[in-house]
């Protein structure tokens, strides 16, 4: 057997192996419950609070990591060219203390008798409750944007904003010297150097800070379970799973849940594996 | 220009800093009532740190850490073989790295909870699924952030190694890993901090207190009818000690690692 060939049969062992740990425990779970699959995912659909969470969660995830991801950049753009390495271990912070803490901080600031509402009362005479379910927007009757999306918008950003920057400011500072100095000799401006040769080259990152933020918001669970609950209005799906699964204890219905919400992110997995494969493995294929 | 960006730096720093700093007043304040601080105390306390020690924060937080040291150790040693096999095997590997790449976007949950009962149901003790499950869930987001540096790093150096003769062991472990390893700090480091801060797997395995993870230590201070305030404070106080300590750490590894390797004009990304 020659080399190559035992590295393939070595990488189709390890990929059937992953499968195997992940699919494997799926489809047991589905021969040992007397529902089929499509029964668990139709009746999981068919109640309101859950489709209504799965909604919320999918266009969570589309709009927020945009967004994010823009900030980011324009951060970890700015510490790179200022080459503040020391910046990195603060950006950290609000991931290392953790969804849950950072949850658990925002809720003591933004309630009823905290320093924002009092601040926002003093200054503007009045405030948004954050942490209530007054009806801000409604696009859609299973999308309804309260006033208490606002705090969980702020801690998801707070928390992920300055990671997604510190990788950012990573790559930007990963750029070889010669290309950003041959621009400035060029006499290009700066916001030309960032649009047309630093934005270009890290591509892929930031195609992969996007996949990464859209799966982590679509699954967002520790800012909305802190504050809400499984609360009816502003439920999202992995609270709501978790309130299936070891609240009422049913798991088949938060099973079927899942299969939901992946039959949602389909169109979202699939343009993923493209992405990835046209962004981060182009150059090999062309090679 | 300058001037308006020195302020947007300070809002920001401010932002950051600013929620922590306040949490951190409060925990030393025993009379938090709703969530307040009293306005009449002068004394700072360490009654809210002693309530929750006495509780076994300290227990719990050396549960996280072991927790999520084994899992991202697990974690990072399968990504980097499928990885590195993957790419010495050519195309079929790469294309079969994309696939596990892009599981990433698929909600876990849809694994976790039968993972979860299986392990359950072949008498796994909590501790150690909690682990298998962590790491296995790391890998798609491990393979997802090393392989564009790996790729990157192969199409440049792979064929000039073997023109000078060298086998593949020695190209991986002399050029590949020294090439890559800044992202493997950095794949860690998030590895780490994922897991650390991970409630709802550990939720869902943990049951028995003892074995409690520190997010799950900090959930018990808020239930359906209040919140324990001051306990609150102080456990998510030593949360951001430990969140803070754990950033300088990572922080420094990192600028150890990247910035000092981006000096020697190497242009791997």
């Amino acid at each position: 057997m020659g080399t190559q060939t035992r590295y393939v049969c070595f990488t189709a062992t390890a990929m059937v192996t992953l499968l195997a740990l992940f699919v494997g425990p799926l489809v047991q779970w589905f021969q040992t419950t007397p529902e089929s699959i499509v029964e668990s995912a139709s009746a999981a659909y068919a109640e309101s609070t859950s489709r209504r969470a799965t909604v919320r969660s999918l266009a969570y995830s589309i709009v927020l990591p945009i967004c994010q991801i823009a900030v980011a950049l324009l951060i970890g753009l700015r510490l790179a060219r200022q080459q503040r390495t020391w910046a990195i271990g603060i950006l950290m912070a609000p991931l290392s203390c953790g969804g849950l803490v950072a949850s658990l901080t925002w809720k003591s600031l933004l309630h009823g008798g905290g320093p924002v509402q009092a601040t926002l009362k003093t200054i503007t005479g009045g405030s948004p409750n954050f942490l209530g379910t007054e009806r801000v927007l409604a696009p859609s009757s299973s999308l309804t944007f309260y006033s208490g999306d606002l705090a969980v918008l702020l801690i998801d950003s707070w928390v992920w904003i300055p990671i997604t920057a510190a990788y950012f400011a990573i790559c930007f500072q990963r750029i070889p010297t010669h290309l950003i100095e041959s621009a400035k000799l060029e006499g290009a401006s700066a916001l030309w150097t960032a649009r047309r040769v630093q934005v270009p080259y890290i591509l892929p990152h930031i195609g992969i800070a996007f996949l990464v933020r859209w799966a982590d918001t679509f699954r967002l669970f520790d800012a909305p379970w802190t504050l809400f609950r499984d609360s009816p209005s502003i439920s999202f799906m992995s609270a709501r799973i978790f309130t299936l699964s070891v609240m009422t204890r049913d798991p088949n219905a938060a099973v079927g849940l899942s299969l939901v919400a992946v039959l949602m992110s389909l169109p979202v997995f699939l343009g993923a594996y493209f992405l990835i494969k046209l962004v981060i493995f182009r150059r090999f294929d062309e090679q | 220009m300058r001037i308006l960006l020195r302020f947007t730096d300070a809002i920001l720093l401010m932002a950051l800093a600013g929620p922590l700093a306040w949490v951190m007043f409060c925990s030393f304040n025993p009379e938090v009532l709703a969530g307040t601080p009293s306005e009449y105390l002068a004394v700072p306390s360490l009654d809210n740190y002693l309530s929750v020690i006495d509780e076994g924060i300290l227990a719990s937080a050396a549960t996280s850490l072991l927790a999520s040291l084994v899992a991202v150790f697990c974690g990072i040693t399968v990504s980097l073989l499928v990885v590195i096999f993957g790419l010495l095997a050519g195309p079929p590997g790469v294309h079969a790295l994309v696939s596990v790449a892009s599981w990433r976007v698929l909600p876990a949950t849809l694994f976790l909870l039968p993972q979860v009962f299986y392990l359950k149901q072949i008498n796994t003790p909590p501790l150690i699924s909690l682990i298998l499950l962590s790491s296995l869930h790391l890998v798609p987001l491990m393979v997802l952030l090393i392989t564009p540096v790996a790729i990157r790093s192969h199409l440049q150096y792979r064929e000039s190694a073997h023109l000078d003769g060298a086998s593949d062991s020695y190209y991986v472990v002399r050029i590949m890993l020294p090439h890559l390893s800044p992202t493997i700090v950095f794949t860690c480091c998030v590895g780490f901090l994922l897991i650390w801060s991970e409630l709802f797997t550990a939720s869902l395995v943990l049951t028995s207190r003892r074995q409690w993870t520190l997010p799950m230590f900090l959930s018990q201070y808020i239930t359906s009818y209040s919140t324990l305030w001051g306990e609150l404070y102080a456990s998510a106080g030593m949360g951001i000690v430990s969140g803070i300590l754990l950033a300088v750490c990572t922080g420094y590894v990192l600028r150890k690692a990247v910035f000092s390797q981006s000096s020697t004009g190497t242009g791997v990304t």
